[in-house]
């Protein structure tokens, strides 16, 4: 899709994401952040869905499967979401590049969505792995979340 | 792996430590793998869960 065109601007996010930086757990699906394309001063959130029925993909609600992997496409609706995806770094999967969030940028986005499940992988990605404490501190500075990271670390 | 005997509940205690001790140690080489090698963990696991529940 990313080659063809049809998403711009991805990154992996989510469980898949924060297992590249951890052991790993677990998982249902695969979460894609993409940057919505505009057409005509309308945000586009699908581009991709006829791409993938096209190829044959069975989809599910808002899920398109892939083989028995259920992939969520996730529009970029926050500027942090935004900011996320255009610093995610490349990785090397089976031979192919994919974008995947950057430690920092998953943390953000954990502590604003702030489900037990979305704490626990905040736990996970401070236990083990590098945090670029700087980078972190900025980026929930600039995004209202600095307070919050303070009460959630200093409660554990 | 020893036989591991405990005389009281210090040395049990000591024994669970350690139990948390390696299974950090073991979390953190995990955290090393691959990426490849990780999404195919996830995928067992996720199979094994699947298998678990149709059981």
């Amino acid at each position: 899709m990313h080659e063809e065109g049809v998403l711009k601007e991805y990154a992996i996010g989510g469980a898949i994401a924060t297992i590249y930086y951890t052991e790993p757990f677990a998982t249902n699906d695969v979460d894609i952040f993409f940057i919505p394309p505009e057409e005509q001063g309308l945000l586009v959130l699908t581009p991709f869905y006829e791409f993938c029925t096209q190829a044959g993909y069975k989809t599910y609600k808002e899920y398109i499967l892939i083989d028995e992997t259920p992939i969520q496409f996730l529009p970029a609706a926050t500027e942090l979401e935004k900011e996320a995806v255009q610093h995610a770094v490349p990785v090397t999967y089976k031979n192919i590049q994919v974008n995947v969030l950057r430690p920092e940028y998953l943390i953000a986005i954990f502590l604003r969505v702030f489900r037990l499940k979305d704490q626990e992988k905040i736990v996970r990605l401070l236990e083990q792995t590098e945090i670029d404490k700087n980078l972190l501190s900025d980026i929930l500075t600039r995004h209202g979340l600095k307070e919050k990271f303070e009460n959630f670390t200093g409660e554990r | 792996m020893k036989k591991v005997v405990a005389k009281n509940e210090i040395d049990l205690e000591k024994y669970r430590q350690k139990l948390f001790k390696t299974k950090e140690t073991y979390r953190k080489e995990q955290a090393r793998l691959s990426f490849e090698q990780k999404i195919e963990i996830v995928m067992k696991l996720n199979r094994f869960a699947r298998g678990w529940r149709k059981a």
